[in-house]
């Protein structure tokens, strides 16, 4: 069976919806931690701890053949990615300690458009980045503000 | 007000940046092994600075809270960081983080469904933007 490019990019679109539902599903739940038990810092430590070991035993046996075989090159990007993502959280956290929502969530709320950037910098020959993608990430971002300070 | 906002854009360049870093990787590794090893450096990161700053707070957490931190774990990771990199091996890092991004429209929904929460006019023109914004980044010739 072929898949063509249409479906794959639904494919795509449907696991990035599940992962906003998972996220925002993750949010409930960090509420009730952070107003019953923990800070949101150390919430989010100790959650990414349970969550590395989760997934690492799910997926140990993929891991551990690949994990052998990988580059230098791949174990840094991904590490990147991983400490660029902790950073992203930490520092939502500890913004919010000093300063306002108000000005916090307009801020990080423009993530995308850093990707977008970014990506038209580093993952050249990997992405094509169109003025239509562009402008769709804008509108989310608006919509993400009127949700945000709507609710 | 400066260093709350030099926070955020810090908070703001590291979610972009895992994307691009994520994608740049891709090419040769799959996305279960992308995961649990993002997870580890994210985890070391997380880890040094709560014990950094919270260490009394870490030594007195009760037992209840470990169900709820492993909950969250399974929910944002072994869930929302696994199809999230899917979502980004598939379609890209920029156009999965504009789908992605659009979080706090779920947890509006889910806080109308369970929390008797009322959709008002910033909501509903909210959910529209966001769906009008990911039709546009998603269906393109």
């Amino acid at each position: 069976m072929r898949v063509t490019v249409k479906e794959i990019t639904y494919y795509g679109l449907l696991f990035a919806v599940c992962a906003a539902f998972l996220y925002a599903l993750s949010a409930l739940v960090g509420k009730k931690i952070t107003d019953d038990f923990a800070s949101p810092m150390v919430a989010s430590a100790f959650s990414i701890l349970f969550g590395l070991i989760a997934t690492g035993s799910v997926f140990f046996g993929t891991v551990g053949k690949e994990a052998r075989n990988l580059s230098g090159r791949s174990w840094i990007l991904i590490g990147l990615s991983g400490c660029a993502s902790a950073l992203g959280v930490s520092g939502w956290y500890l913004a919010l300690n000093v300063t306002e929502v108000v000005v916090v969530a307009p801020i990080v709320a423009v993530y995308p458009l850093i990707t977008i950037l970014m990506a038209s910098l580093f993952l050249r020959g990997i992405e094509k980045i169109t003025k239509q993608t562009v402008v769709g990430a804008i509108i989310v971002i608006i919509g993400v503000l009127f949700v945000g300070f709507g609710t | 007000m400066i260093t709350g906002i030099l926070l955020s854009l810090m908070a703001a360049l590291g979610f972009g940046l895992s994307a691009v870093f994520i994608k740049a990787s891709m090419s040769s590794v799959s996305v279960k092994t992308a995961t649990v090893i993002s997870l580890i450096s994210s985890s070391a990161v997380t880890m040094v600075i709560a014990l950094s700053l919270h260490y009394e707070e870490i030594l007195s957490l009760a037992p209840m809270a470990f169900i709820w931190f492993i909950l969250a774990g399974l929910i944002t990771f072994l869930g929302g960081r696994f199809l999230n990199f899917h979502a980004i091996s598939v379609m890209g890092a920029s156009k999965a983080s504009a789908v992605v991004s659009s979080t706090p429209l779920f947890t509006a929904i889910l806080a109308v469904l369970f929390l008797g929460e009322t959709i008002g006019f910033m909501l509903g023109a909210g959910t529209l933007m966001i769906v009008v914004g990911i039709t546009l980044v998603v269906v393109q010739e």
